[in-house]
């Protein structure tokens, strides 16, 4: 490194280009500006976005210290903190039954919150009250990043949020006040208690969660999504249109459980405009598969996927269920482009050449449709 | 020094409704502080912010030279050679590497006083992605380094007294455990 500049070249540059510099460091860094001089000592102090993990404090191998320091560093970091604070993020395992998130939370609520993260280690014990209340007592949020949390029954109501991202164990999940969300992603594991009483509940879970999101664009469902969705009654006709819905991905949908293929029918079934589908399969030991005129019998009689151009069907087993949706699909879809389809890594060679022969029996009501068979 | 990164630079003028024709680009010229006058290809100039809005008003026609007097030559350079990247990347499907690799080579022989100017620079001209991407570099520079480094490297002065330092130190002593020394 050369000598020491002749004159300074950076404190004086205007706030917002110091922001954004700092905005790039990680938070402890940031901090450390204020022992610079006079001029820094509060420049980090007006930071909209801070972004917390446990590299802020000294690693050791006692746990015990480390969360100390940590819940440390980010109540002493938002106490000098000054104005607003858009965009908070605490992605750690260390935290785990710490009461002070809660008190983190009611301040970023009085400050303008609008993005909240915390992807937390398990059993973080968080009262599910207090998080509601938190969360609906931050009018701003638009995004907010839930991770990790256990046996949660949650019931979100955020007039402004946008983007939600959800991944742990909820028993039970209502977005009761959402009428603008647009993106949504969910994780979800199975509570023992959703297992037993799949056959006996019932209020429908499909409607509590996506019963209030019209202007949804992008549907991401992971694990136990459509497992998740499938309990209860069946909605019958949803009272609800996804107009806006374009892009549906669902992970690990089990083909021989007729609720969760009917979860997928009402979903794809009332979303207009959806452009691109992808599904994977859940393959369990084939059983028998009733009922394959399932998909003609229970959706609309003239559903068609007018602006359907992709499908990307991962993990097939070849199921008669599974087969019978492609087949579905492939007349149902006019401007289709591209119907690709990867065998879970089980299926025997056998299989797959049944598989693709079958495909290629199947009409295509779009001309310019082609099948993609993929092989690892 | 001449620098204006066109010779055979040529400025059309659009009378009325015509098809643009895709290799007769309109250029736009700017002149910055230090007298240098350089020739951009429009979709490069309308990168550029405070550009693109100056030739939005109605009275002023692409024959105009636009005065860029917060600019130096060399940093005008720097910002075109950046936004013609972007662009031709834009078009481009998996850029990534060749995006990555660019940067690098952009930010390898400036040095600090070089790199803070030029971020200054790009906020002036309003290129976001330009000075977001600057920002980054800059704190790179700085990553768990210690106060006297960084005072150090930008210049600033220790205008503190010892009692002063000793106090805002205490605010935050936190901040300055876990530092990776090794790097000095």
């Amino acid at each position: 490194m050369g000598d020491k500049p002749d004159r300074d070249l950076i404190s004086n540059l205007p706030q917002s280009i110091i922001e954004s510099i700092l905005t790039c460091l990680p938070i402890g860094d940031a901090i450390r500006t204020s022992c610079l001089s006079r001029k820094w000592r509060y420049k980090w102090t007006t930071l909209t976005h801070l972004v917390f993990d446990e590299k802020c404090v000294a690693q050791s191998g006692d746990q015990v210290v480390v969360t100390k320091s940590l819940i440390n560093f980010i109540t002493r970091a938002l106490f000098l903190h000054q104005g607003p604070i858009h965009k908070f993020q605490v992605c750690t395992s260390y935290l785990q039954s710490c009461p002070d998130i809660d008190q983190w939370i009611l301040f970023l609520s009085r400050n303008g919150i609008k993005e909240l993260v915390l992807e937390l280690g398990e059993e973080v014990l968080v009262a599910p009250e207090a998080i509601e209340s938190l969360i609906s007592s931050c009018p701003l949020l638009e995004t907010l990043s839930l991770a990790y949390f256990d046996s949660l029954a949650l019931n979100i109501r955020a007039p402004n949020l946008k983007y939600l991202c959800l991944e742990g164990e909820f028993k039970d999940i209502s977005l009761e006040n959402t009428p603008l969300l647009v993106d949504l992603s969910v994780a979800l594991y199975m509570t023992d208690e959703n297992a037993e009483n799949s056959e006996q509940s019932s209020n429908c879970k499909f409607i509590k969660f996506l019963g209030g999101i019209p202007r949804l664009e992008r549907l991401i469902g992971h694990i136990y999504f459509t497992k998740y969705l499938s309990i209860g009654k069946d909605p019958g006709v949803l009272p609800i249109t996804y107009n806006h819905l374009k892009i549906i991905e669902l992970y690990q949908v089990s083909f021989e459980d007729m609720k969760e293929i009917l979860v997928v029918l009402r979903l794809i079934t009332n979303s207009p405009n959806l452009k691109e589908l992808q599904l994977s399969g859940s393959s369990l030991t084939s059983m028998e598969s009733p009922d394959l005129d399932f998909w003609e019998k229970e959706g609309p009689s003239d559903c068609t996927f007018h602006k359907l151009k992709v499908v990307k069907m991962t993990d097939m087993s070849g199921l008669p269920h599974e087969m019978e949706f492609i087949k579905f699909l492939l007349r149902k879809s006019p401007v289709l482009e591209i119907m690709s389809i990867m065998p879970c890594v089980f299926v025997t060679m056998e299989s797959r050449l049944i598989i693709v022969t079958e495909l290629l029996s199947f009409t295509r009501a779009s001309p310019k449709a082609g099948i993609v068979f993929i092989q690892d | 020094m001449s620098t204006s990164t066109d010779n055979n630079a040529s400025i059309t003028q659009e009378s009325g409704p015509s098809a643009a024709v895709q290799d007769i680009q309109k250029k736009i010229v700017v002149r910055t502080a230090d007298g240098e006058v350089f020739n951009l290809k429009e979709e490069v100039a309308m990168e550029i912010d405070i550009i693109k809005t100056f030739f939005q008003e109605d009275s002023i026609s692409y024959e105009t030279v636009m005065p860029l007097p917060n600019v130096e030559g060399w940093e005008m350079v720097k910002v075109i050679e950046y936004c013609t990247k972007h662009v031709e990347l834009k078009h481009k499907v998996d850029g990534y590497k060749e995006r990555k690799a660019f940067q690098a080579l952009f930010v390898q022989n400036l040095s600090t006083k070089s790199l803070l100017a030029l971020t200054n620079t790009a906020n002036y001209l309003e290129v976001k992605y330009l000075l977001d991407f600057l920002c980054q570099a800059v704190s790179e520079q700085i990553k768990n380094k210690d106060v006297d480094y960084v005072r150090e490297l930008f210049g600033v002065e220790n205008d503190f007294n010892d009692e002063e330092y000793e106090q805002v130190k205490a605010e935050a002593p936190w901040a300055h455990e876990n530092l990776n020394n090794d790097l000095h």
